[in-house]
């Protein structure tokens, strides 16, 4: 038997809380520190377990997005058709399945997914005073979509931590 | 040589007596530079002084990359221009006396609220802090700053200037500390491009006006405005949009003391001057966008491994409430208790 990460996490944690917190209440800078420090572990313990399904979520609904942008934008102006073959060429890139795919290594794809939909955002702001009803609209719709589950899944991490705001 | 110890040596040289330095203690918060506070006694023309300090020392790392010289001159400027602010005593520019740069003000008698206003606190108490608040944020914008040797301070004057600078200057820091794309804040950097309102003159703008920030009595009269250093030259409304941005608020009050509507009919009797409702809406999309920026400056010192303090990740996580708010505030979503 050997300690899983929730073990470790959760050792440090009463390390922290049992001594050094006490021992600290002298310098009440320094207890405070130590009481985040603790925050933070819970949050990691919290986090660790479904952090590989948060990922490959937020990887589905970003390739589902994009590509639902990719038909929007193309027919609409050069700039359009330019981006969404930018879009459709990296959505082709052969990749690893999700499931088969390290952390970090899916982060970075999400990050750089995400980096379109900011490209495909700039793209739609430049068309922004395009006249009412323009067909850019339904890709505004998809991305303002997306902007929506991805405030929720930050702010469920927020809540991870346990404060209340 | 311990940091109180090397603080009595710079006082004992500044004043040209023996300085002794007791409770010393550094202060929890205080996210843009290290707060100590600490009473000195020293002899002068035959009797004792005794006076409480707050000493700001430039930190290693920080949530804002901020001007202390500026902070400086400007507390300076409106503790002679009647607006209840600290004192300022030394500024010390050399990292030699105490490692890194810092200044030393007097310490002003109150207690500090959270940055929302505490719920629990009787309601004829918030009701003489908000009469404060709003009629302090009012001199701060009729006072005669130009009469100060500001000139240091750059001012955009009237028009769409001040806004458009203000949205640079945040946008410049987003794309400096993020570690990585965040599609919320560059839609909300392009909303703000396409909202800029214009101004019909410039006024001295304390840039972190909130609850959280002034000292108050135990009757809740404010005994003094805190953290000047993002003051500037630029629109009033950027205070009123910042003071009144969701983030601030607590169970529908802004900044924890009263509602939206309340607080700027109340600035606007106590100013003089007409709220532009939409401009008012344009600073509180700036002003999330400008939480958001900080949180990510102190995310970038904290993964660039400048800073240990565990609160600047715990700040970098907030940007899920800011995200939620900003989407509300543009409109794109539902409000946030909605959304949520």
């Amino acid at each position: 038997m050997r300690p899983d990460l929730d073990d470790i996490l959760s050792g440090v944690q009463r390390l922290l809380q049992n001594d050094l917190v006490p021992a600290l209440m002298t310098t009440p800078f320094l207890a405070e520190q130590a009481m985040y420090a603790t925050l933070l572990l819970e949050y990691g313990k919290k986090l660790w377990p479904r952090l590989h399904l948060t990922l490959a979520e937020e990887h589905g609904d970003l390739r589902a997005t994009l590509s639902a942008v990719v038909a929007q934008l193309r027919p609409e102006s050069p700039a359009g058709a330019t981006l969404a073959a930018a879009v459709a060429a990296r959505l082709d890139e052969p990749a690893d399945h999700v499931a088969s795919t390290t952390l970090d290594v899916l982060a970075q794809r999400n990050a750089v997914l995400r980096g379109l939909v900011s490209e495909v955002t700039a793209l739609l702001d430049a068309h922004a005073s395009d006249a009412p009803g323009a067909p850019l609209e339904a890709a505004r719709a998809t991305i303002d979509a997306y902007l929506q589950r991805h405030a929720a899944r930050q702010y469920h991490e927020l809540e991870l931590l346990g404060l209340s705001w | 040589m311990e940091l109180q110890e090397r603080l009595a040596g710079y006082l004992s040289a500044k004043l040209g007596s023996d300085v002794r330095v007791t409770a010393f203690a550094r202060k929890s918060g205080g996210a843009s530079r290290e707060t100590y506070l600490f009473d000195a006694t020293w002899e002068e023309a035959g009797r004792t002084v005794e006076r409480g300090y707050v000493l700001r020392r430039d930190p290693v790392a920080s949530v804002l990359e901020s001007d202390r010289t500026l902070e400086f001159r400007v507390l300076e400027a409106a503790y002679a221009l009647g607006i209840p602010a600290p004192k300022v005593s030394f500024l010390e520019l050399s990292a030699a006396p105490l490692e890194r740069p810092f200044f030393i003000m007097e310490r002003v008698d109150g207690m500090p609220t959270p940055p929302t206003f505490p719920a629990g606190y009787p309601l004829e108490m918030r009701a003489r802090t908000a009469a404060d608040f709003v009629t302090i944020l009012a001199q701060i914008h009729g006072a005669d700053w130009r009469s100060q040797q500001l000139d240091f301070l750059d001012d955009p004057g009237p028009g769409t200037a001040a806004a458009r600078q203000a949205v640079a200057h945040w946008h410049a820091i987003y794309q400096q500390d993020r570690l990585e794309p965040h599609p919320i804040l560059e839609r909300a950097f392009g909303w703000l491009e396409r909202h800029l309102p214009a101004t019909d003159g410039t006024t001295m703008v304390h840039g972190d006006y909130r609850s959280g920030n002034y000292l108050h009595d135990n009757d809740g009269h404010i005994t003094a405005m805190l953290d000047w250093e993002m003051a500037h030259f630029g629109d009033p409304h950027e205070d009123l949009g910042w003071a009144t941005m969701p983030y601030w608020s607590c169970e529908g009050r802004a900044a924890g003391l009263e509602h939206e509507d309340e607080m700027l009919l109340r600035y606007e009797r106590a100013s003089g001057r007409v709220v532009d409702r939409a401009s008012v809406r344009f600073y509180q999309v700036l002003g999330t966008v400008k939480m958001a920026a900080i949180s990510l400056t102190g995310v970038r010192s904290y993964c660039d491994g400048r800073s240990a303090e565990p609160t600047l990740p715990v700040v970098g996580l907030l940007l899920g409430r800011l995200s939620i708010e900003l989407l509300a505030l543009m409109g794109v979503a539902a409000t946030p208790a909605e959304a949520r």
